[in-house]
């Protein structure tokens, strides 16, 4: 193996774990989406690499863009929710509103 | 109601003892993985010269549509349990036939949002000029690309998973553009083509019990096409499938903003 492929190789796994940590880490839902449809583009690069191109095509159709569709779609749902939730009329004894976080 | 300083002592103490457990999880793996004995991949012994009774070229699709059939018929079966799942989910709308699914008022809300947006017509990010000159250029890249890796599944990389979820891509950009819209309950002809890859791949088991007294067994002559018959509905229900994921999909730029 060629000095090219093992700093390729290593960039891929590196960046791969610092995605995946940063996914878990980051509190901004929209963030971790993003990052885990890149995370499943490298995903893919990965398994090029290890010369499992069937998966590598799986991971960038599905891991990547159907779930990443799917996630972006709950989220808009969840945002959806959360502005009914603020139209909800308030009971009388809460008159101060709540601080948006 | 604990004081303030109780509860974040309890979240700290929660975060301390997820920290120990996902580092402990963490260590055994490691040292299973690296203890793990250094075995030859032993498959591809048996694999290679029993190729050509597959029917299939590519080692994968040997594996996936007759020596290992019945996983993939499972998956299938995951597949359509969940787009069941998903359906049912759908905030008060009913999938069965049993009766209206009760939803909270905040539920019937969000719904009755969702079609104001939709009847409000054409003023998202789905009308543009540029999104339609993308759409006629895209849709049919994906489409030919399909084509090829379902075809191409038979002797490289590719198949029915593949080229259905690129498929079903396709698909999602219609729906999110406006251009394609899955209303649920699901029209009939949604649920044949979601059960379509299910019960073709199990009636080519069932029939390969009654001719040849194993299930999911495909003898050597006829393999290729039953292989071939087998792949091509389930590349279209498996389109079907990721698509009915996304049905009652509001259309893409037409939330509400402040």
């Amino acid at each position: 193996m060629s000095l090219a492929a093992i700093a390729v190789d290593l960039v891929t796994v590196g960046l791969l774990i610092a995605l995946a940590a940063r996914i878990v880490i980051t509190g901004d839902f929209f963030e971790a989406v993003v990052l885990l449809i890149a995370f499943g583009l490298l995903m893919s690069l990965a398994w090029v690499r290890l010369g499992a191109t069937d998966l590598a095509l799986a991971e960038a159709a599905l891991g990547a863009g159907v779930t990443g569709a799917l996630f972006l779609n709950a989220l808009r749902r969840l945002a959806a929710r959360e502005d009914l939730a603020q139209e909800e009329p308030q009971p009388a004894s809460t008159t101060v509103p709540e601080a948006e976080p | 109601m604990s004081p303030p300083g109780e509860e974040r002592i309890a979240a700290t103490l929660s975060t301390a003892v997820a920290g120990v457990l996902a580092v402990s999880l963490a260590a055994v793996l490691g040292v299973v993985l690296i203890t793990l004995p250094e075995r030859p991949v032993v498959i591809a012994e048996f694999l290679v010269p029993a190729l050509h009774l597959s029917g299939a070229e590519n080692p994968v699709t040997a594996v996936l549509l007759n020596f290992r059939a019945y996983d993939t018929l499972m998956e299938v079966a995951v597949l359509v349990a969940a787009v069941a799942a998903v359906w049912a989910m759908e905030p008060g709308r009913p999938v069965t036939r049993f009766g209206p699914v009760r939803g909270g008022a905040a539920d019937r809300r969000v719904l009755r949002t969702v079609a104001v947006e939709r009847l409000q017509g054409p003023l998202g990010t789905g009308s543009g000029a540029v999104v339609s000159a993308l759409l006629r250029l895209v849709l049919p890249l994906i489409l030919l690309t399909a084509l090829y890796l379902a075809w191409a599944g038979s002797y490289l990389p590719g198949g029915a998973f593949q080229a259905g979820a690129l498929l079903a891509g396709g698909a999602v950009l219609l729906i999110l553009t406006g251009r394609l819209h899955i209303p649920l309950p699901p029209a009939r002809i949604v649920r044949a083509a979601v059960a379509s890859g299910l019960v073709v791949f199990l009636g080519a088991g069932v029939w390969g019990l009654l001719v040849h007294g194993r299930l999911l067994f495909f003898p050597p002559a006829e393999a290729s096409a039953i292989i071939l018959v087998v792949e091509a509905v389930l590349t279209l229900s498996i389109a079907a499938v990721l698509a009915a994921l996304f049905a009652e999909v509001p259309v893409l730029g037409e939330r509400r903003g402040p």
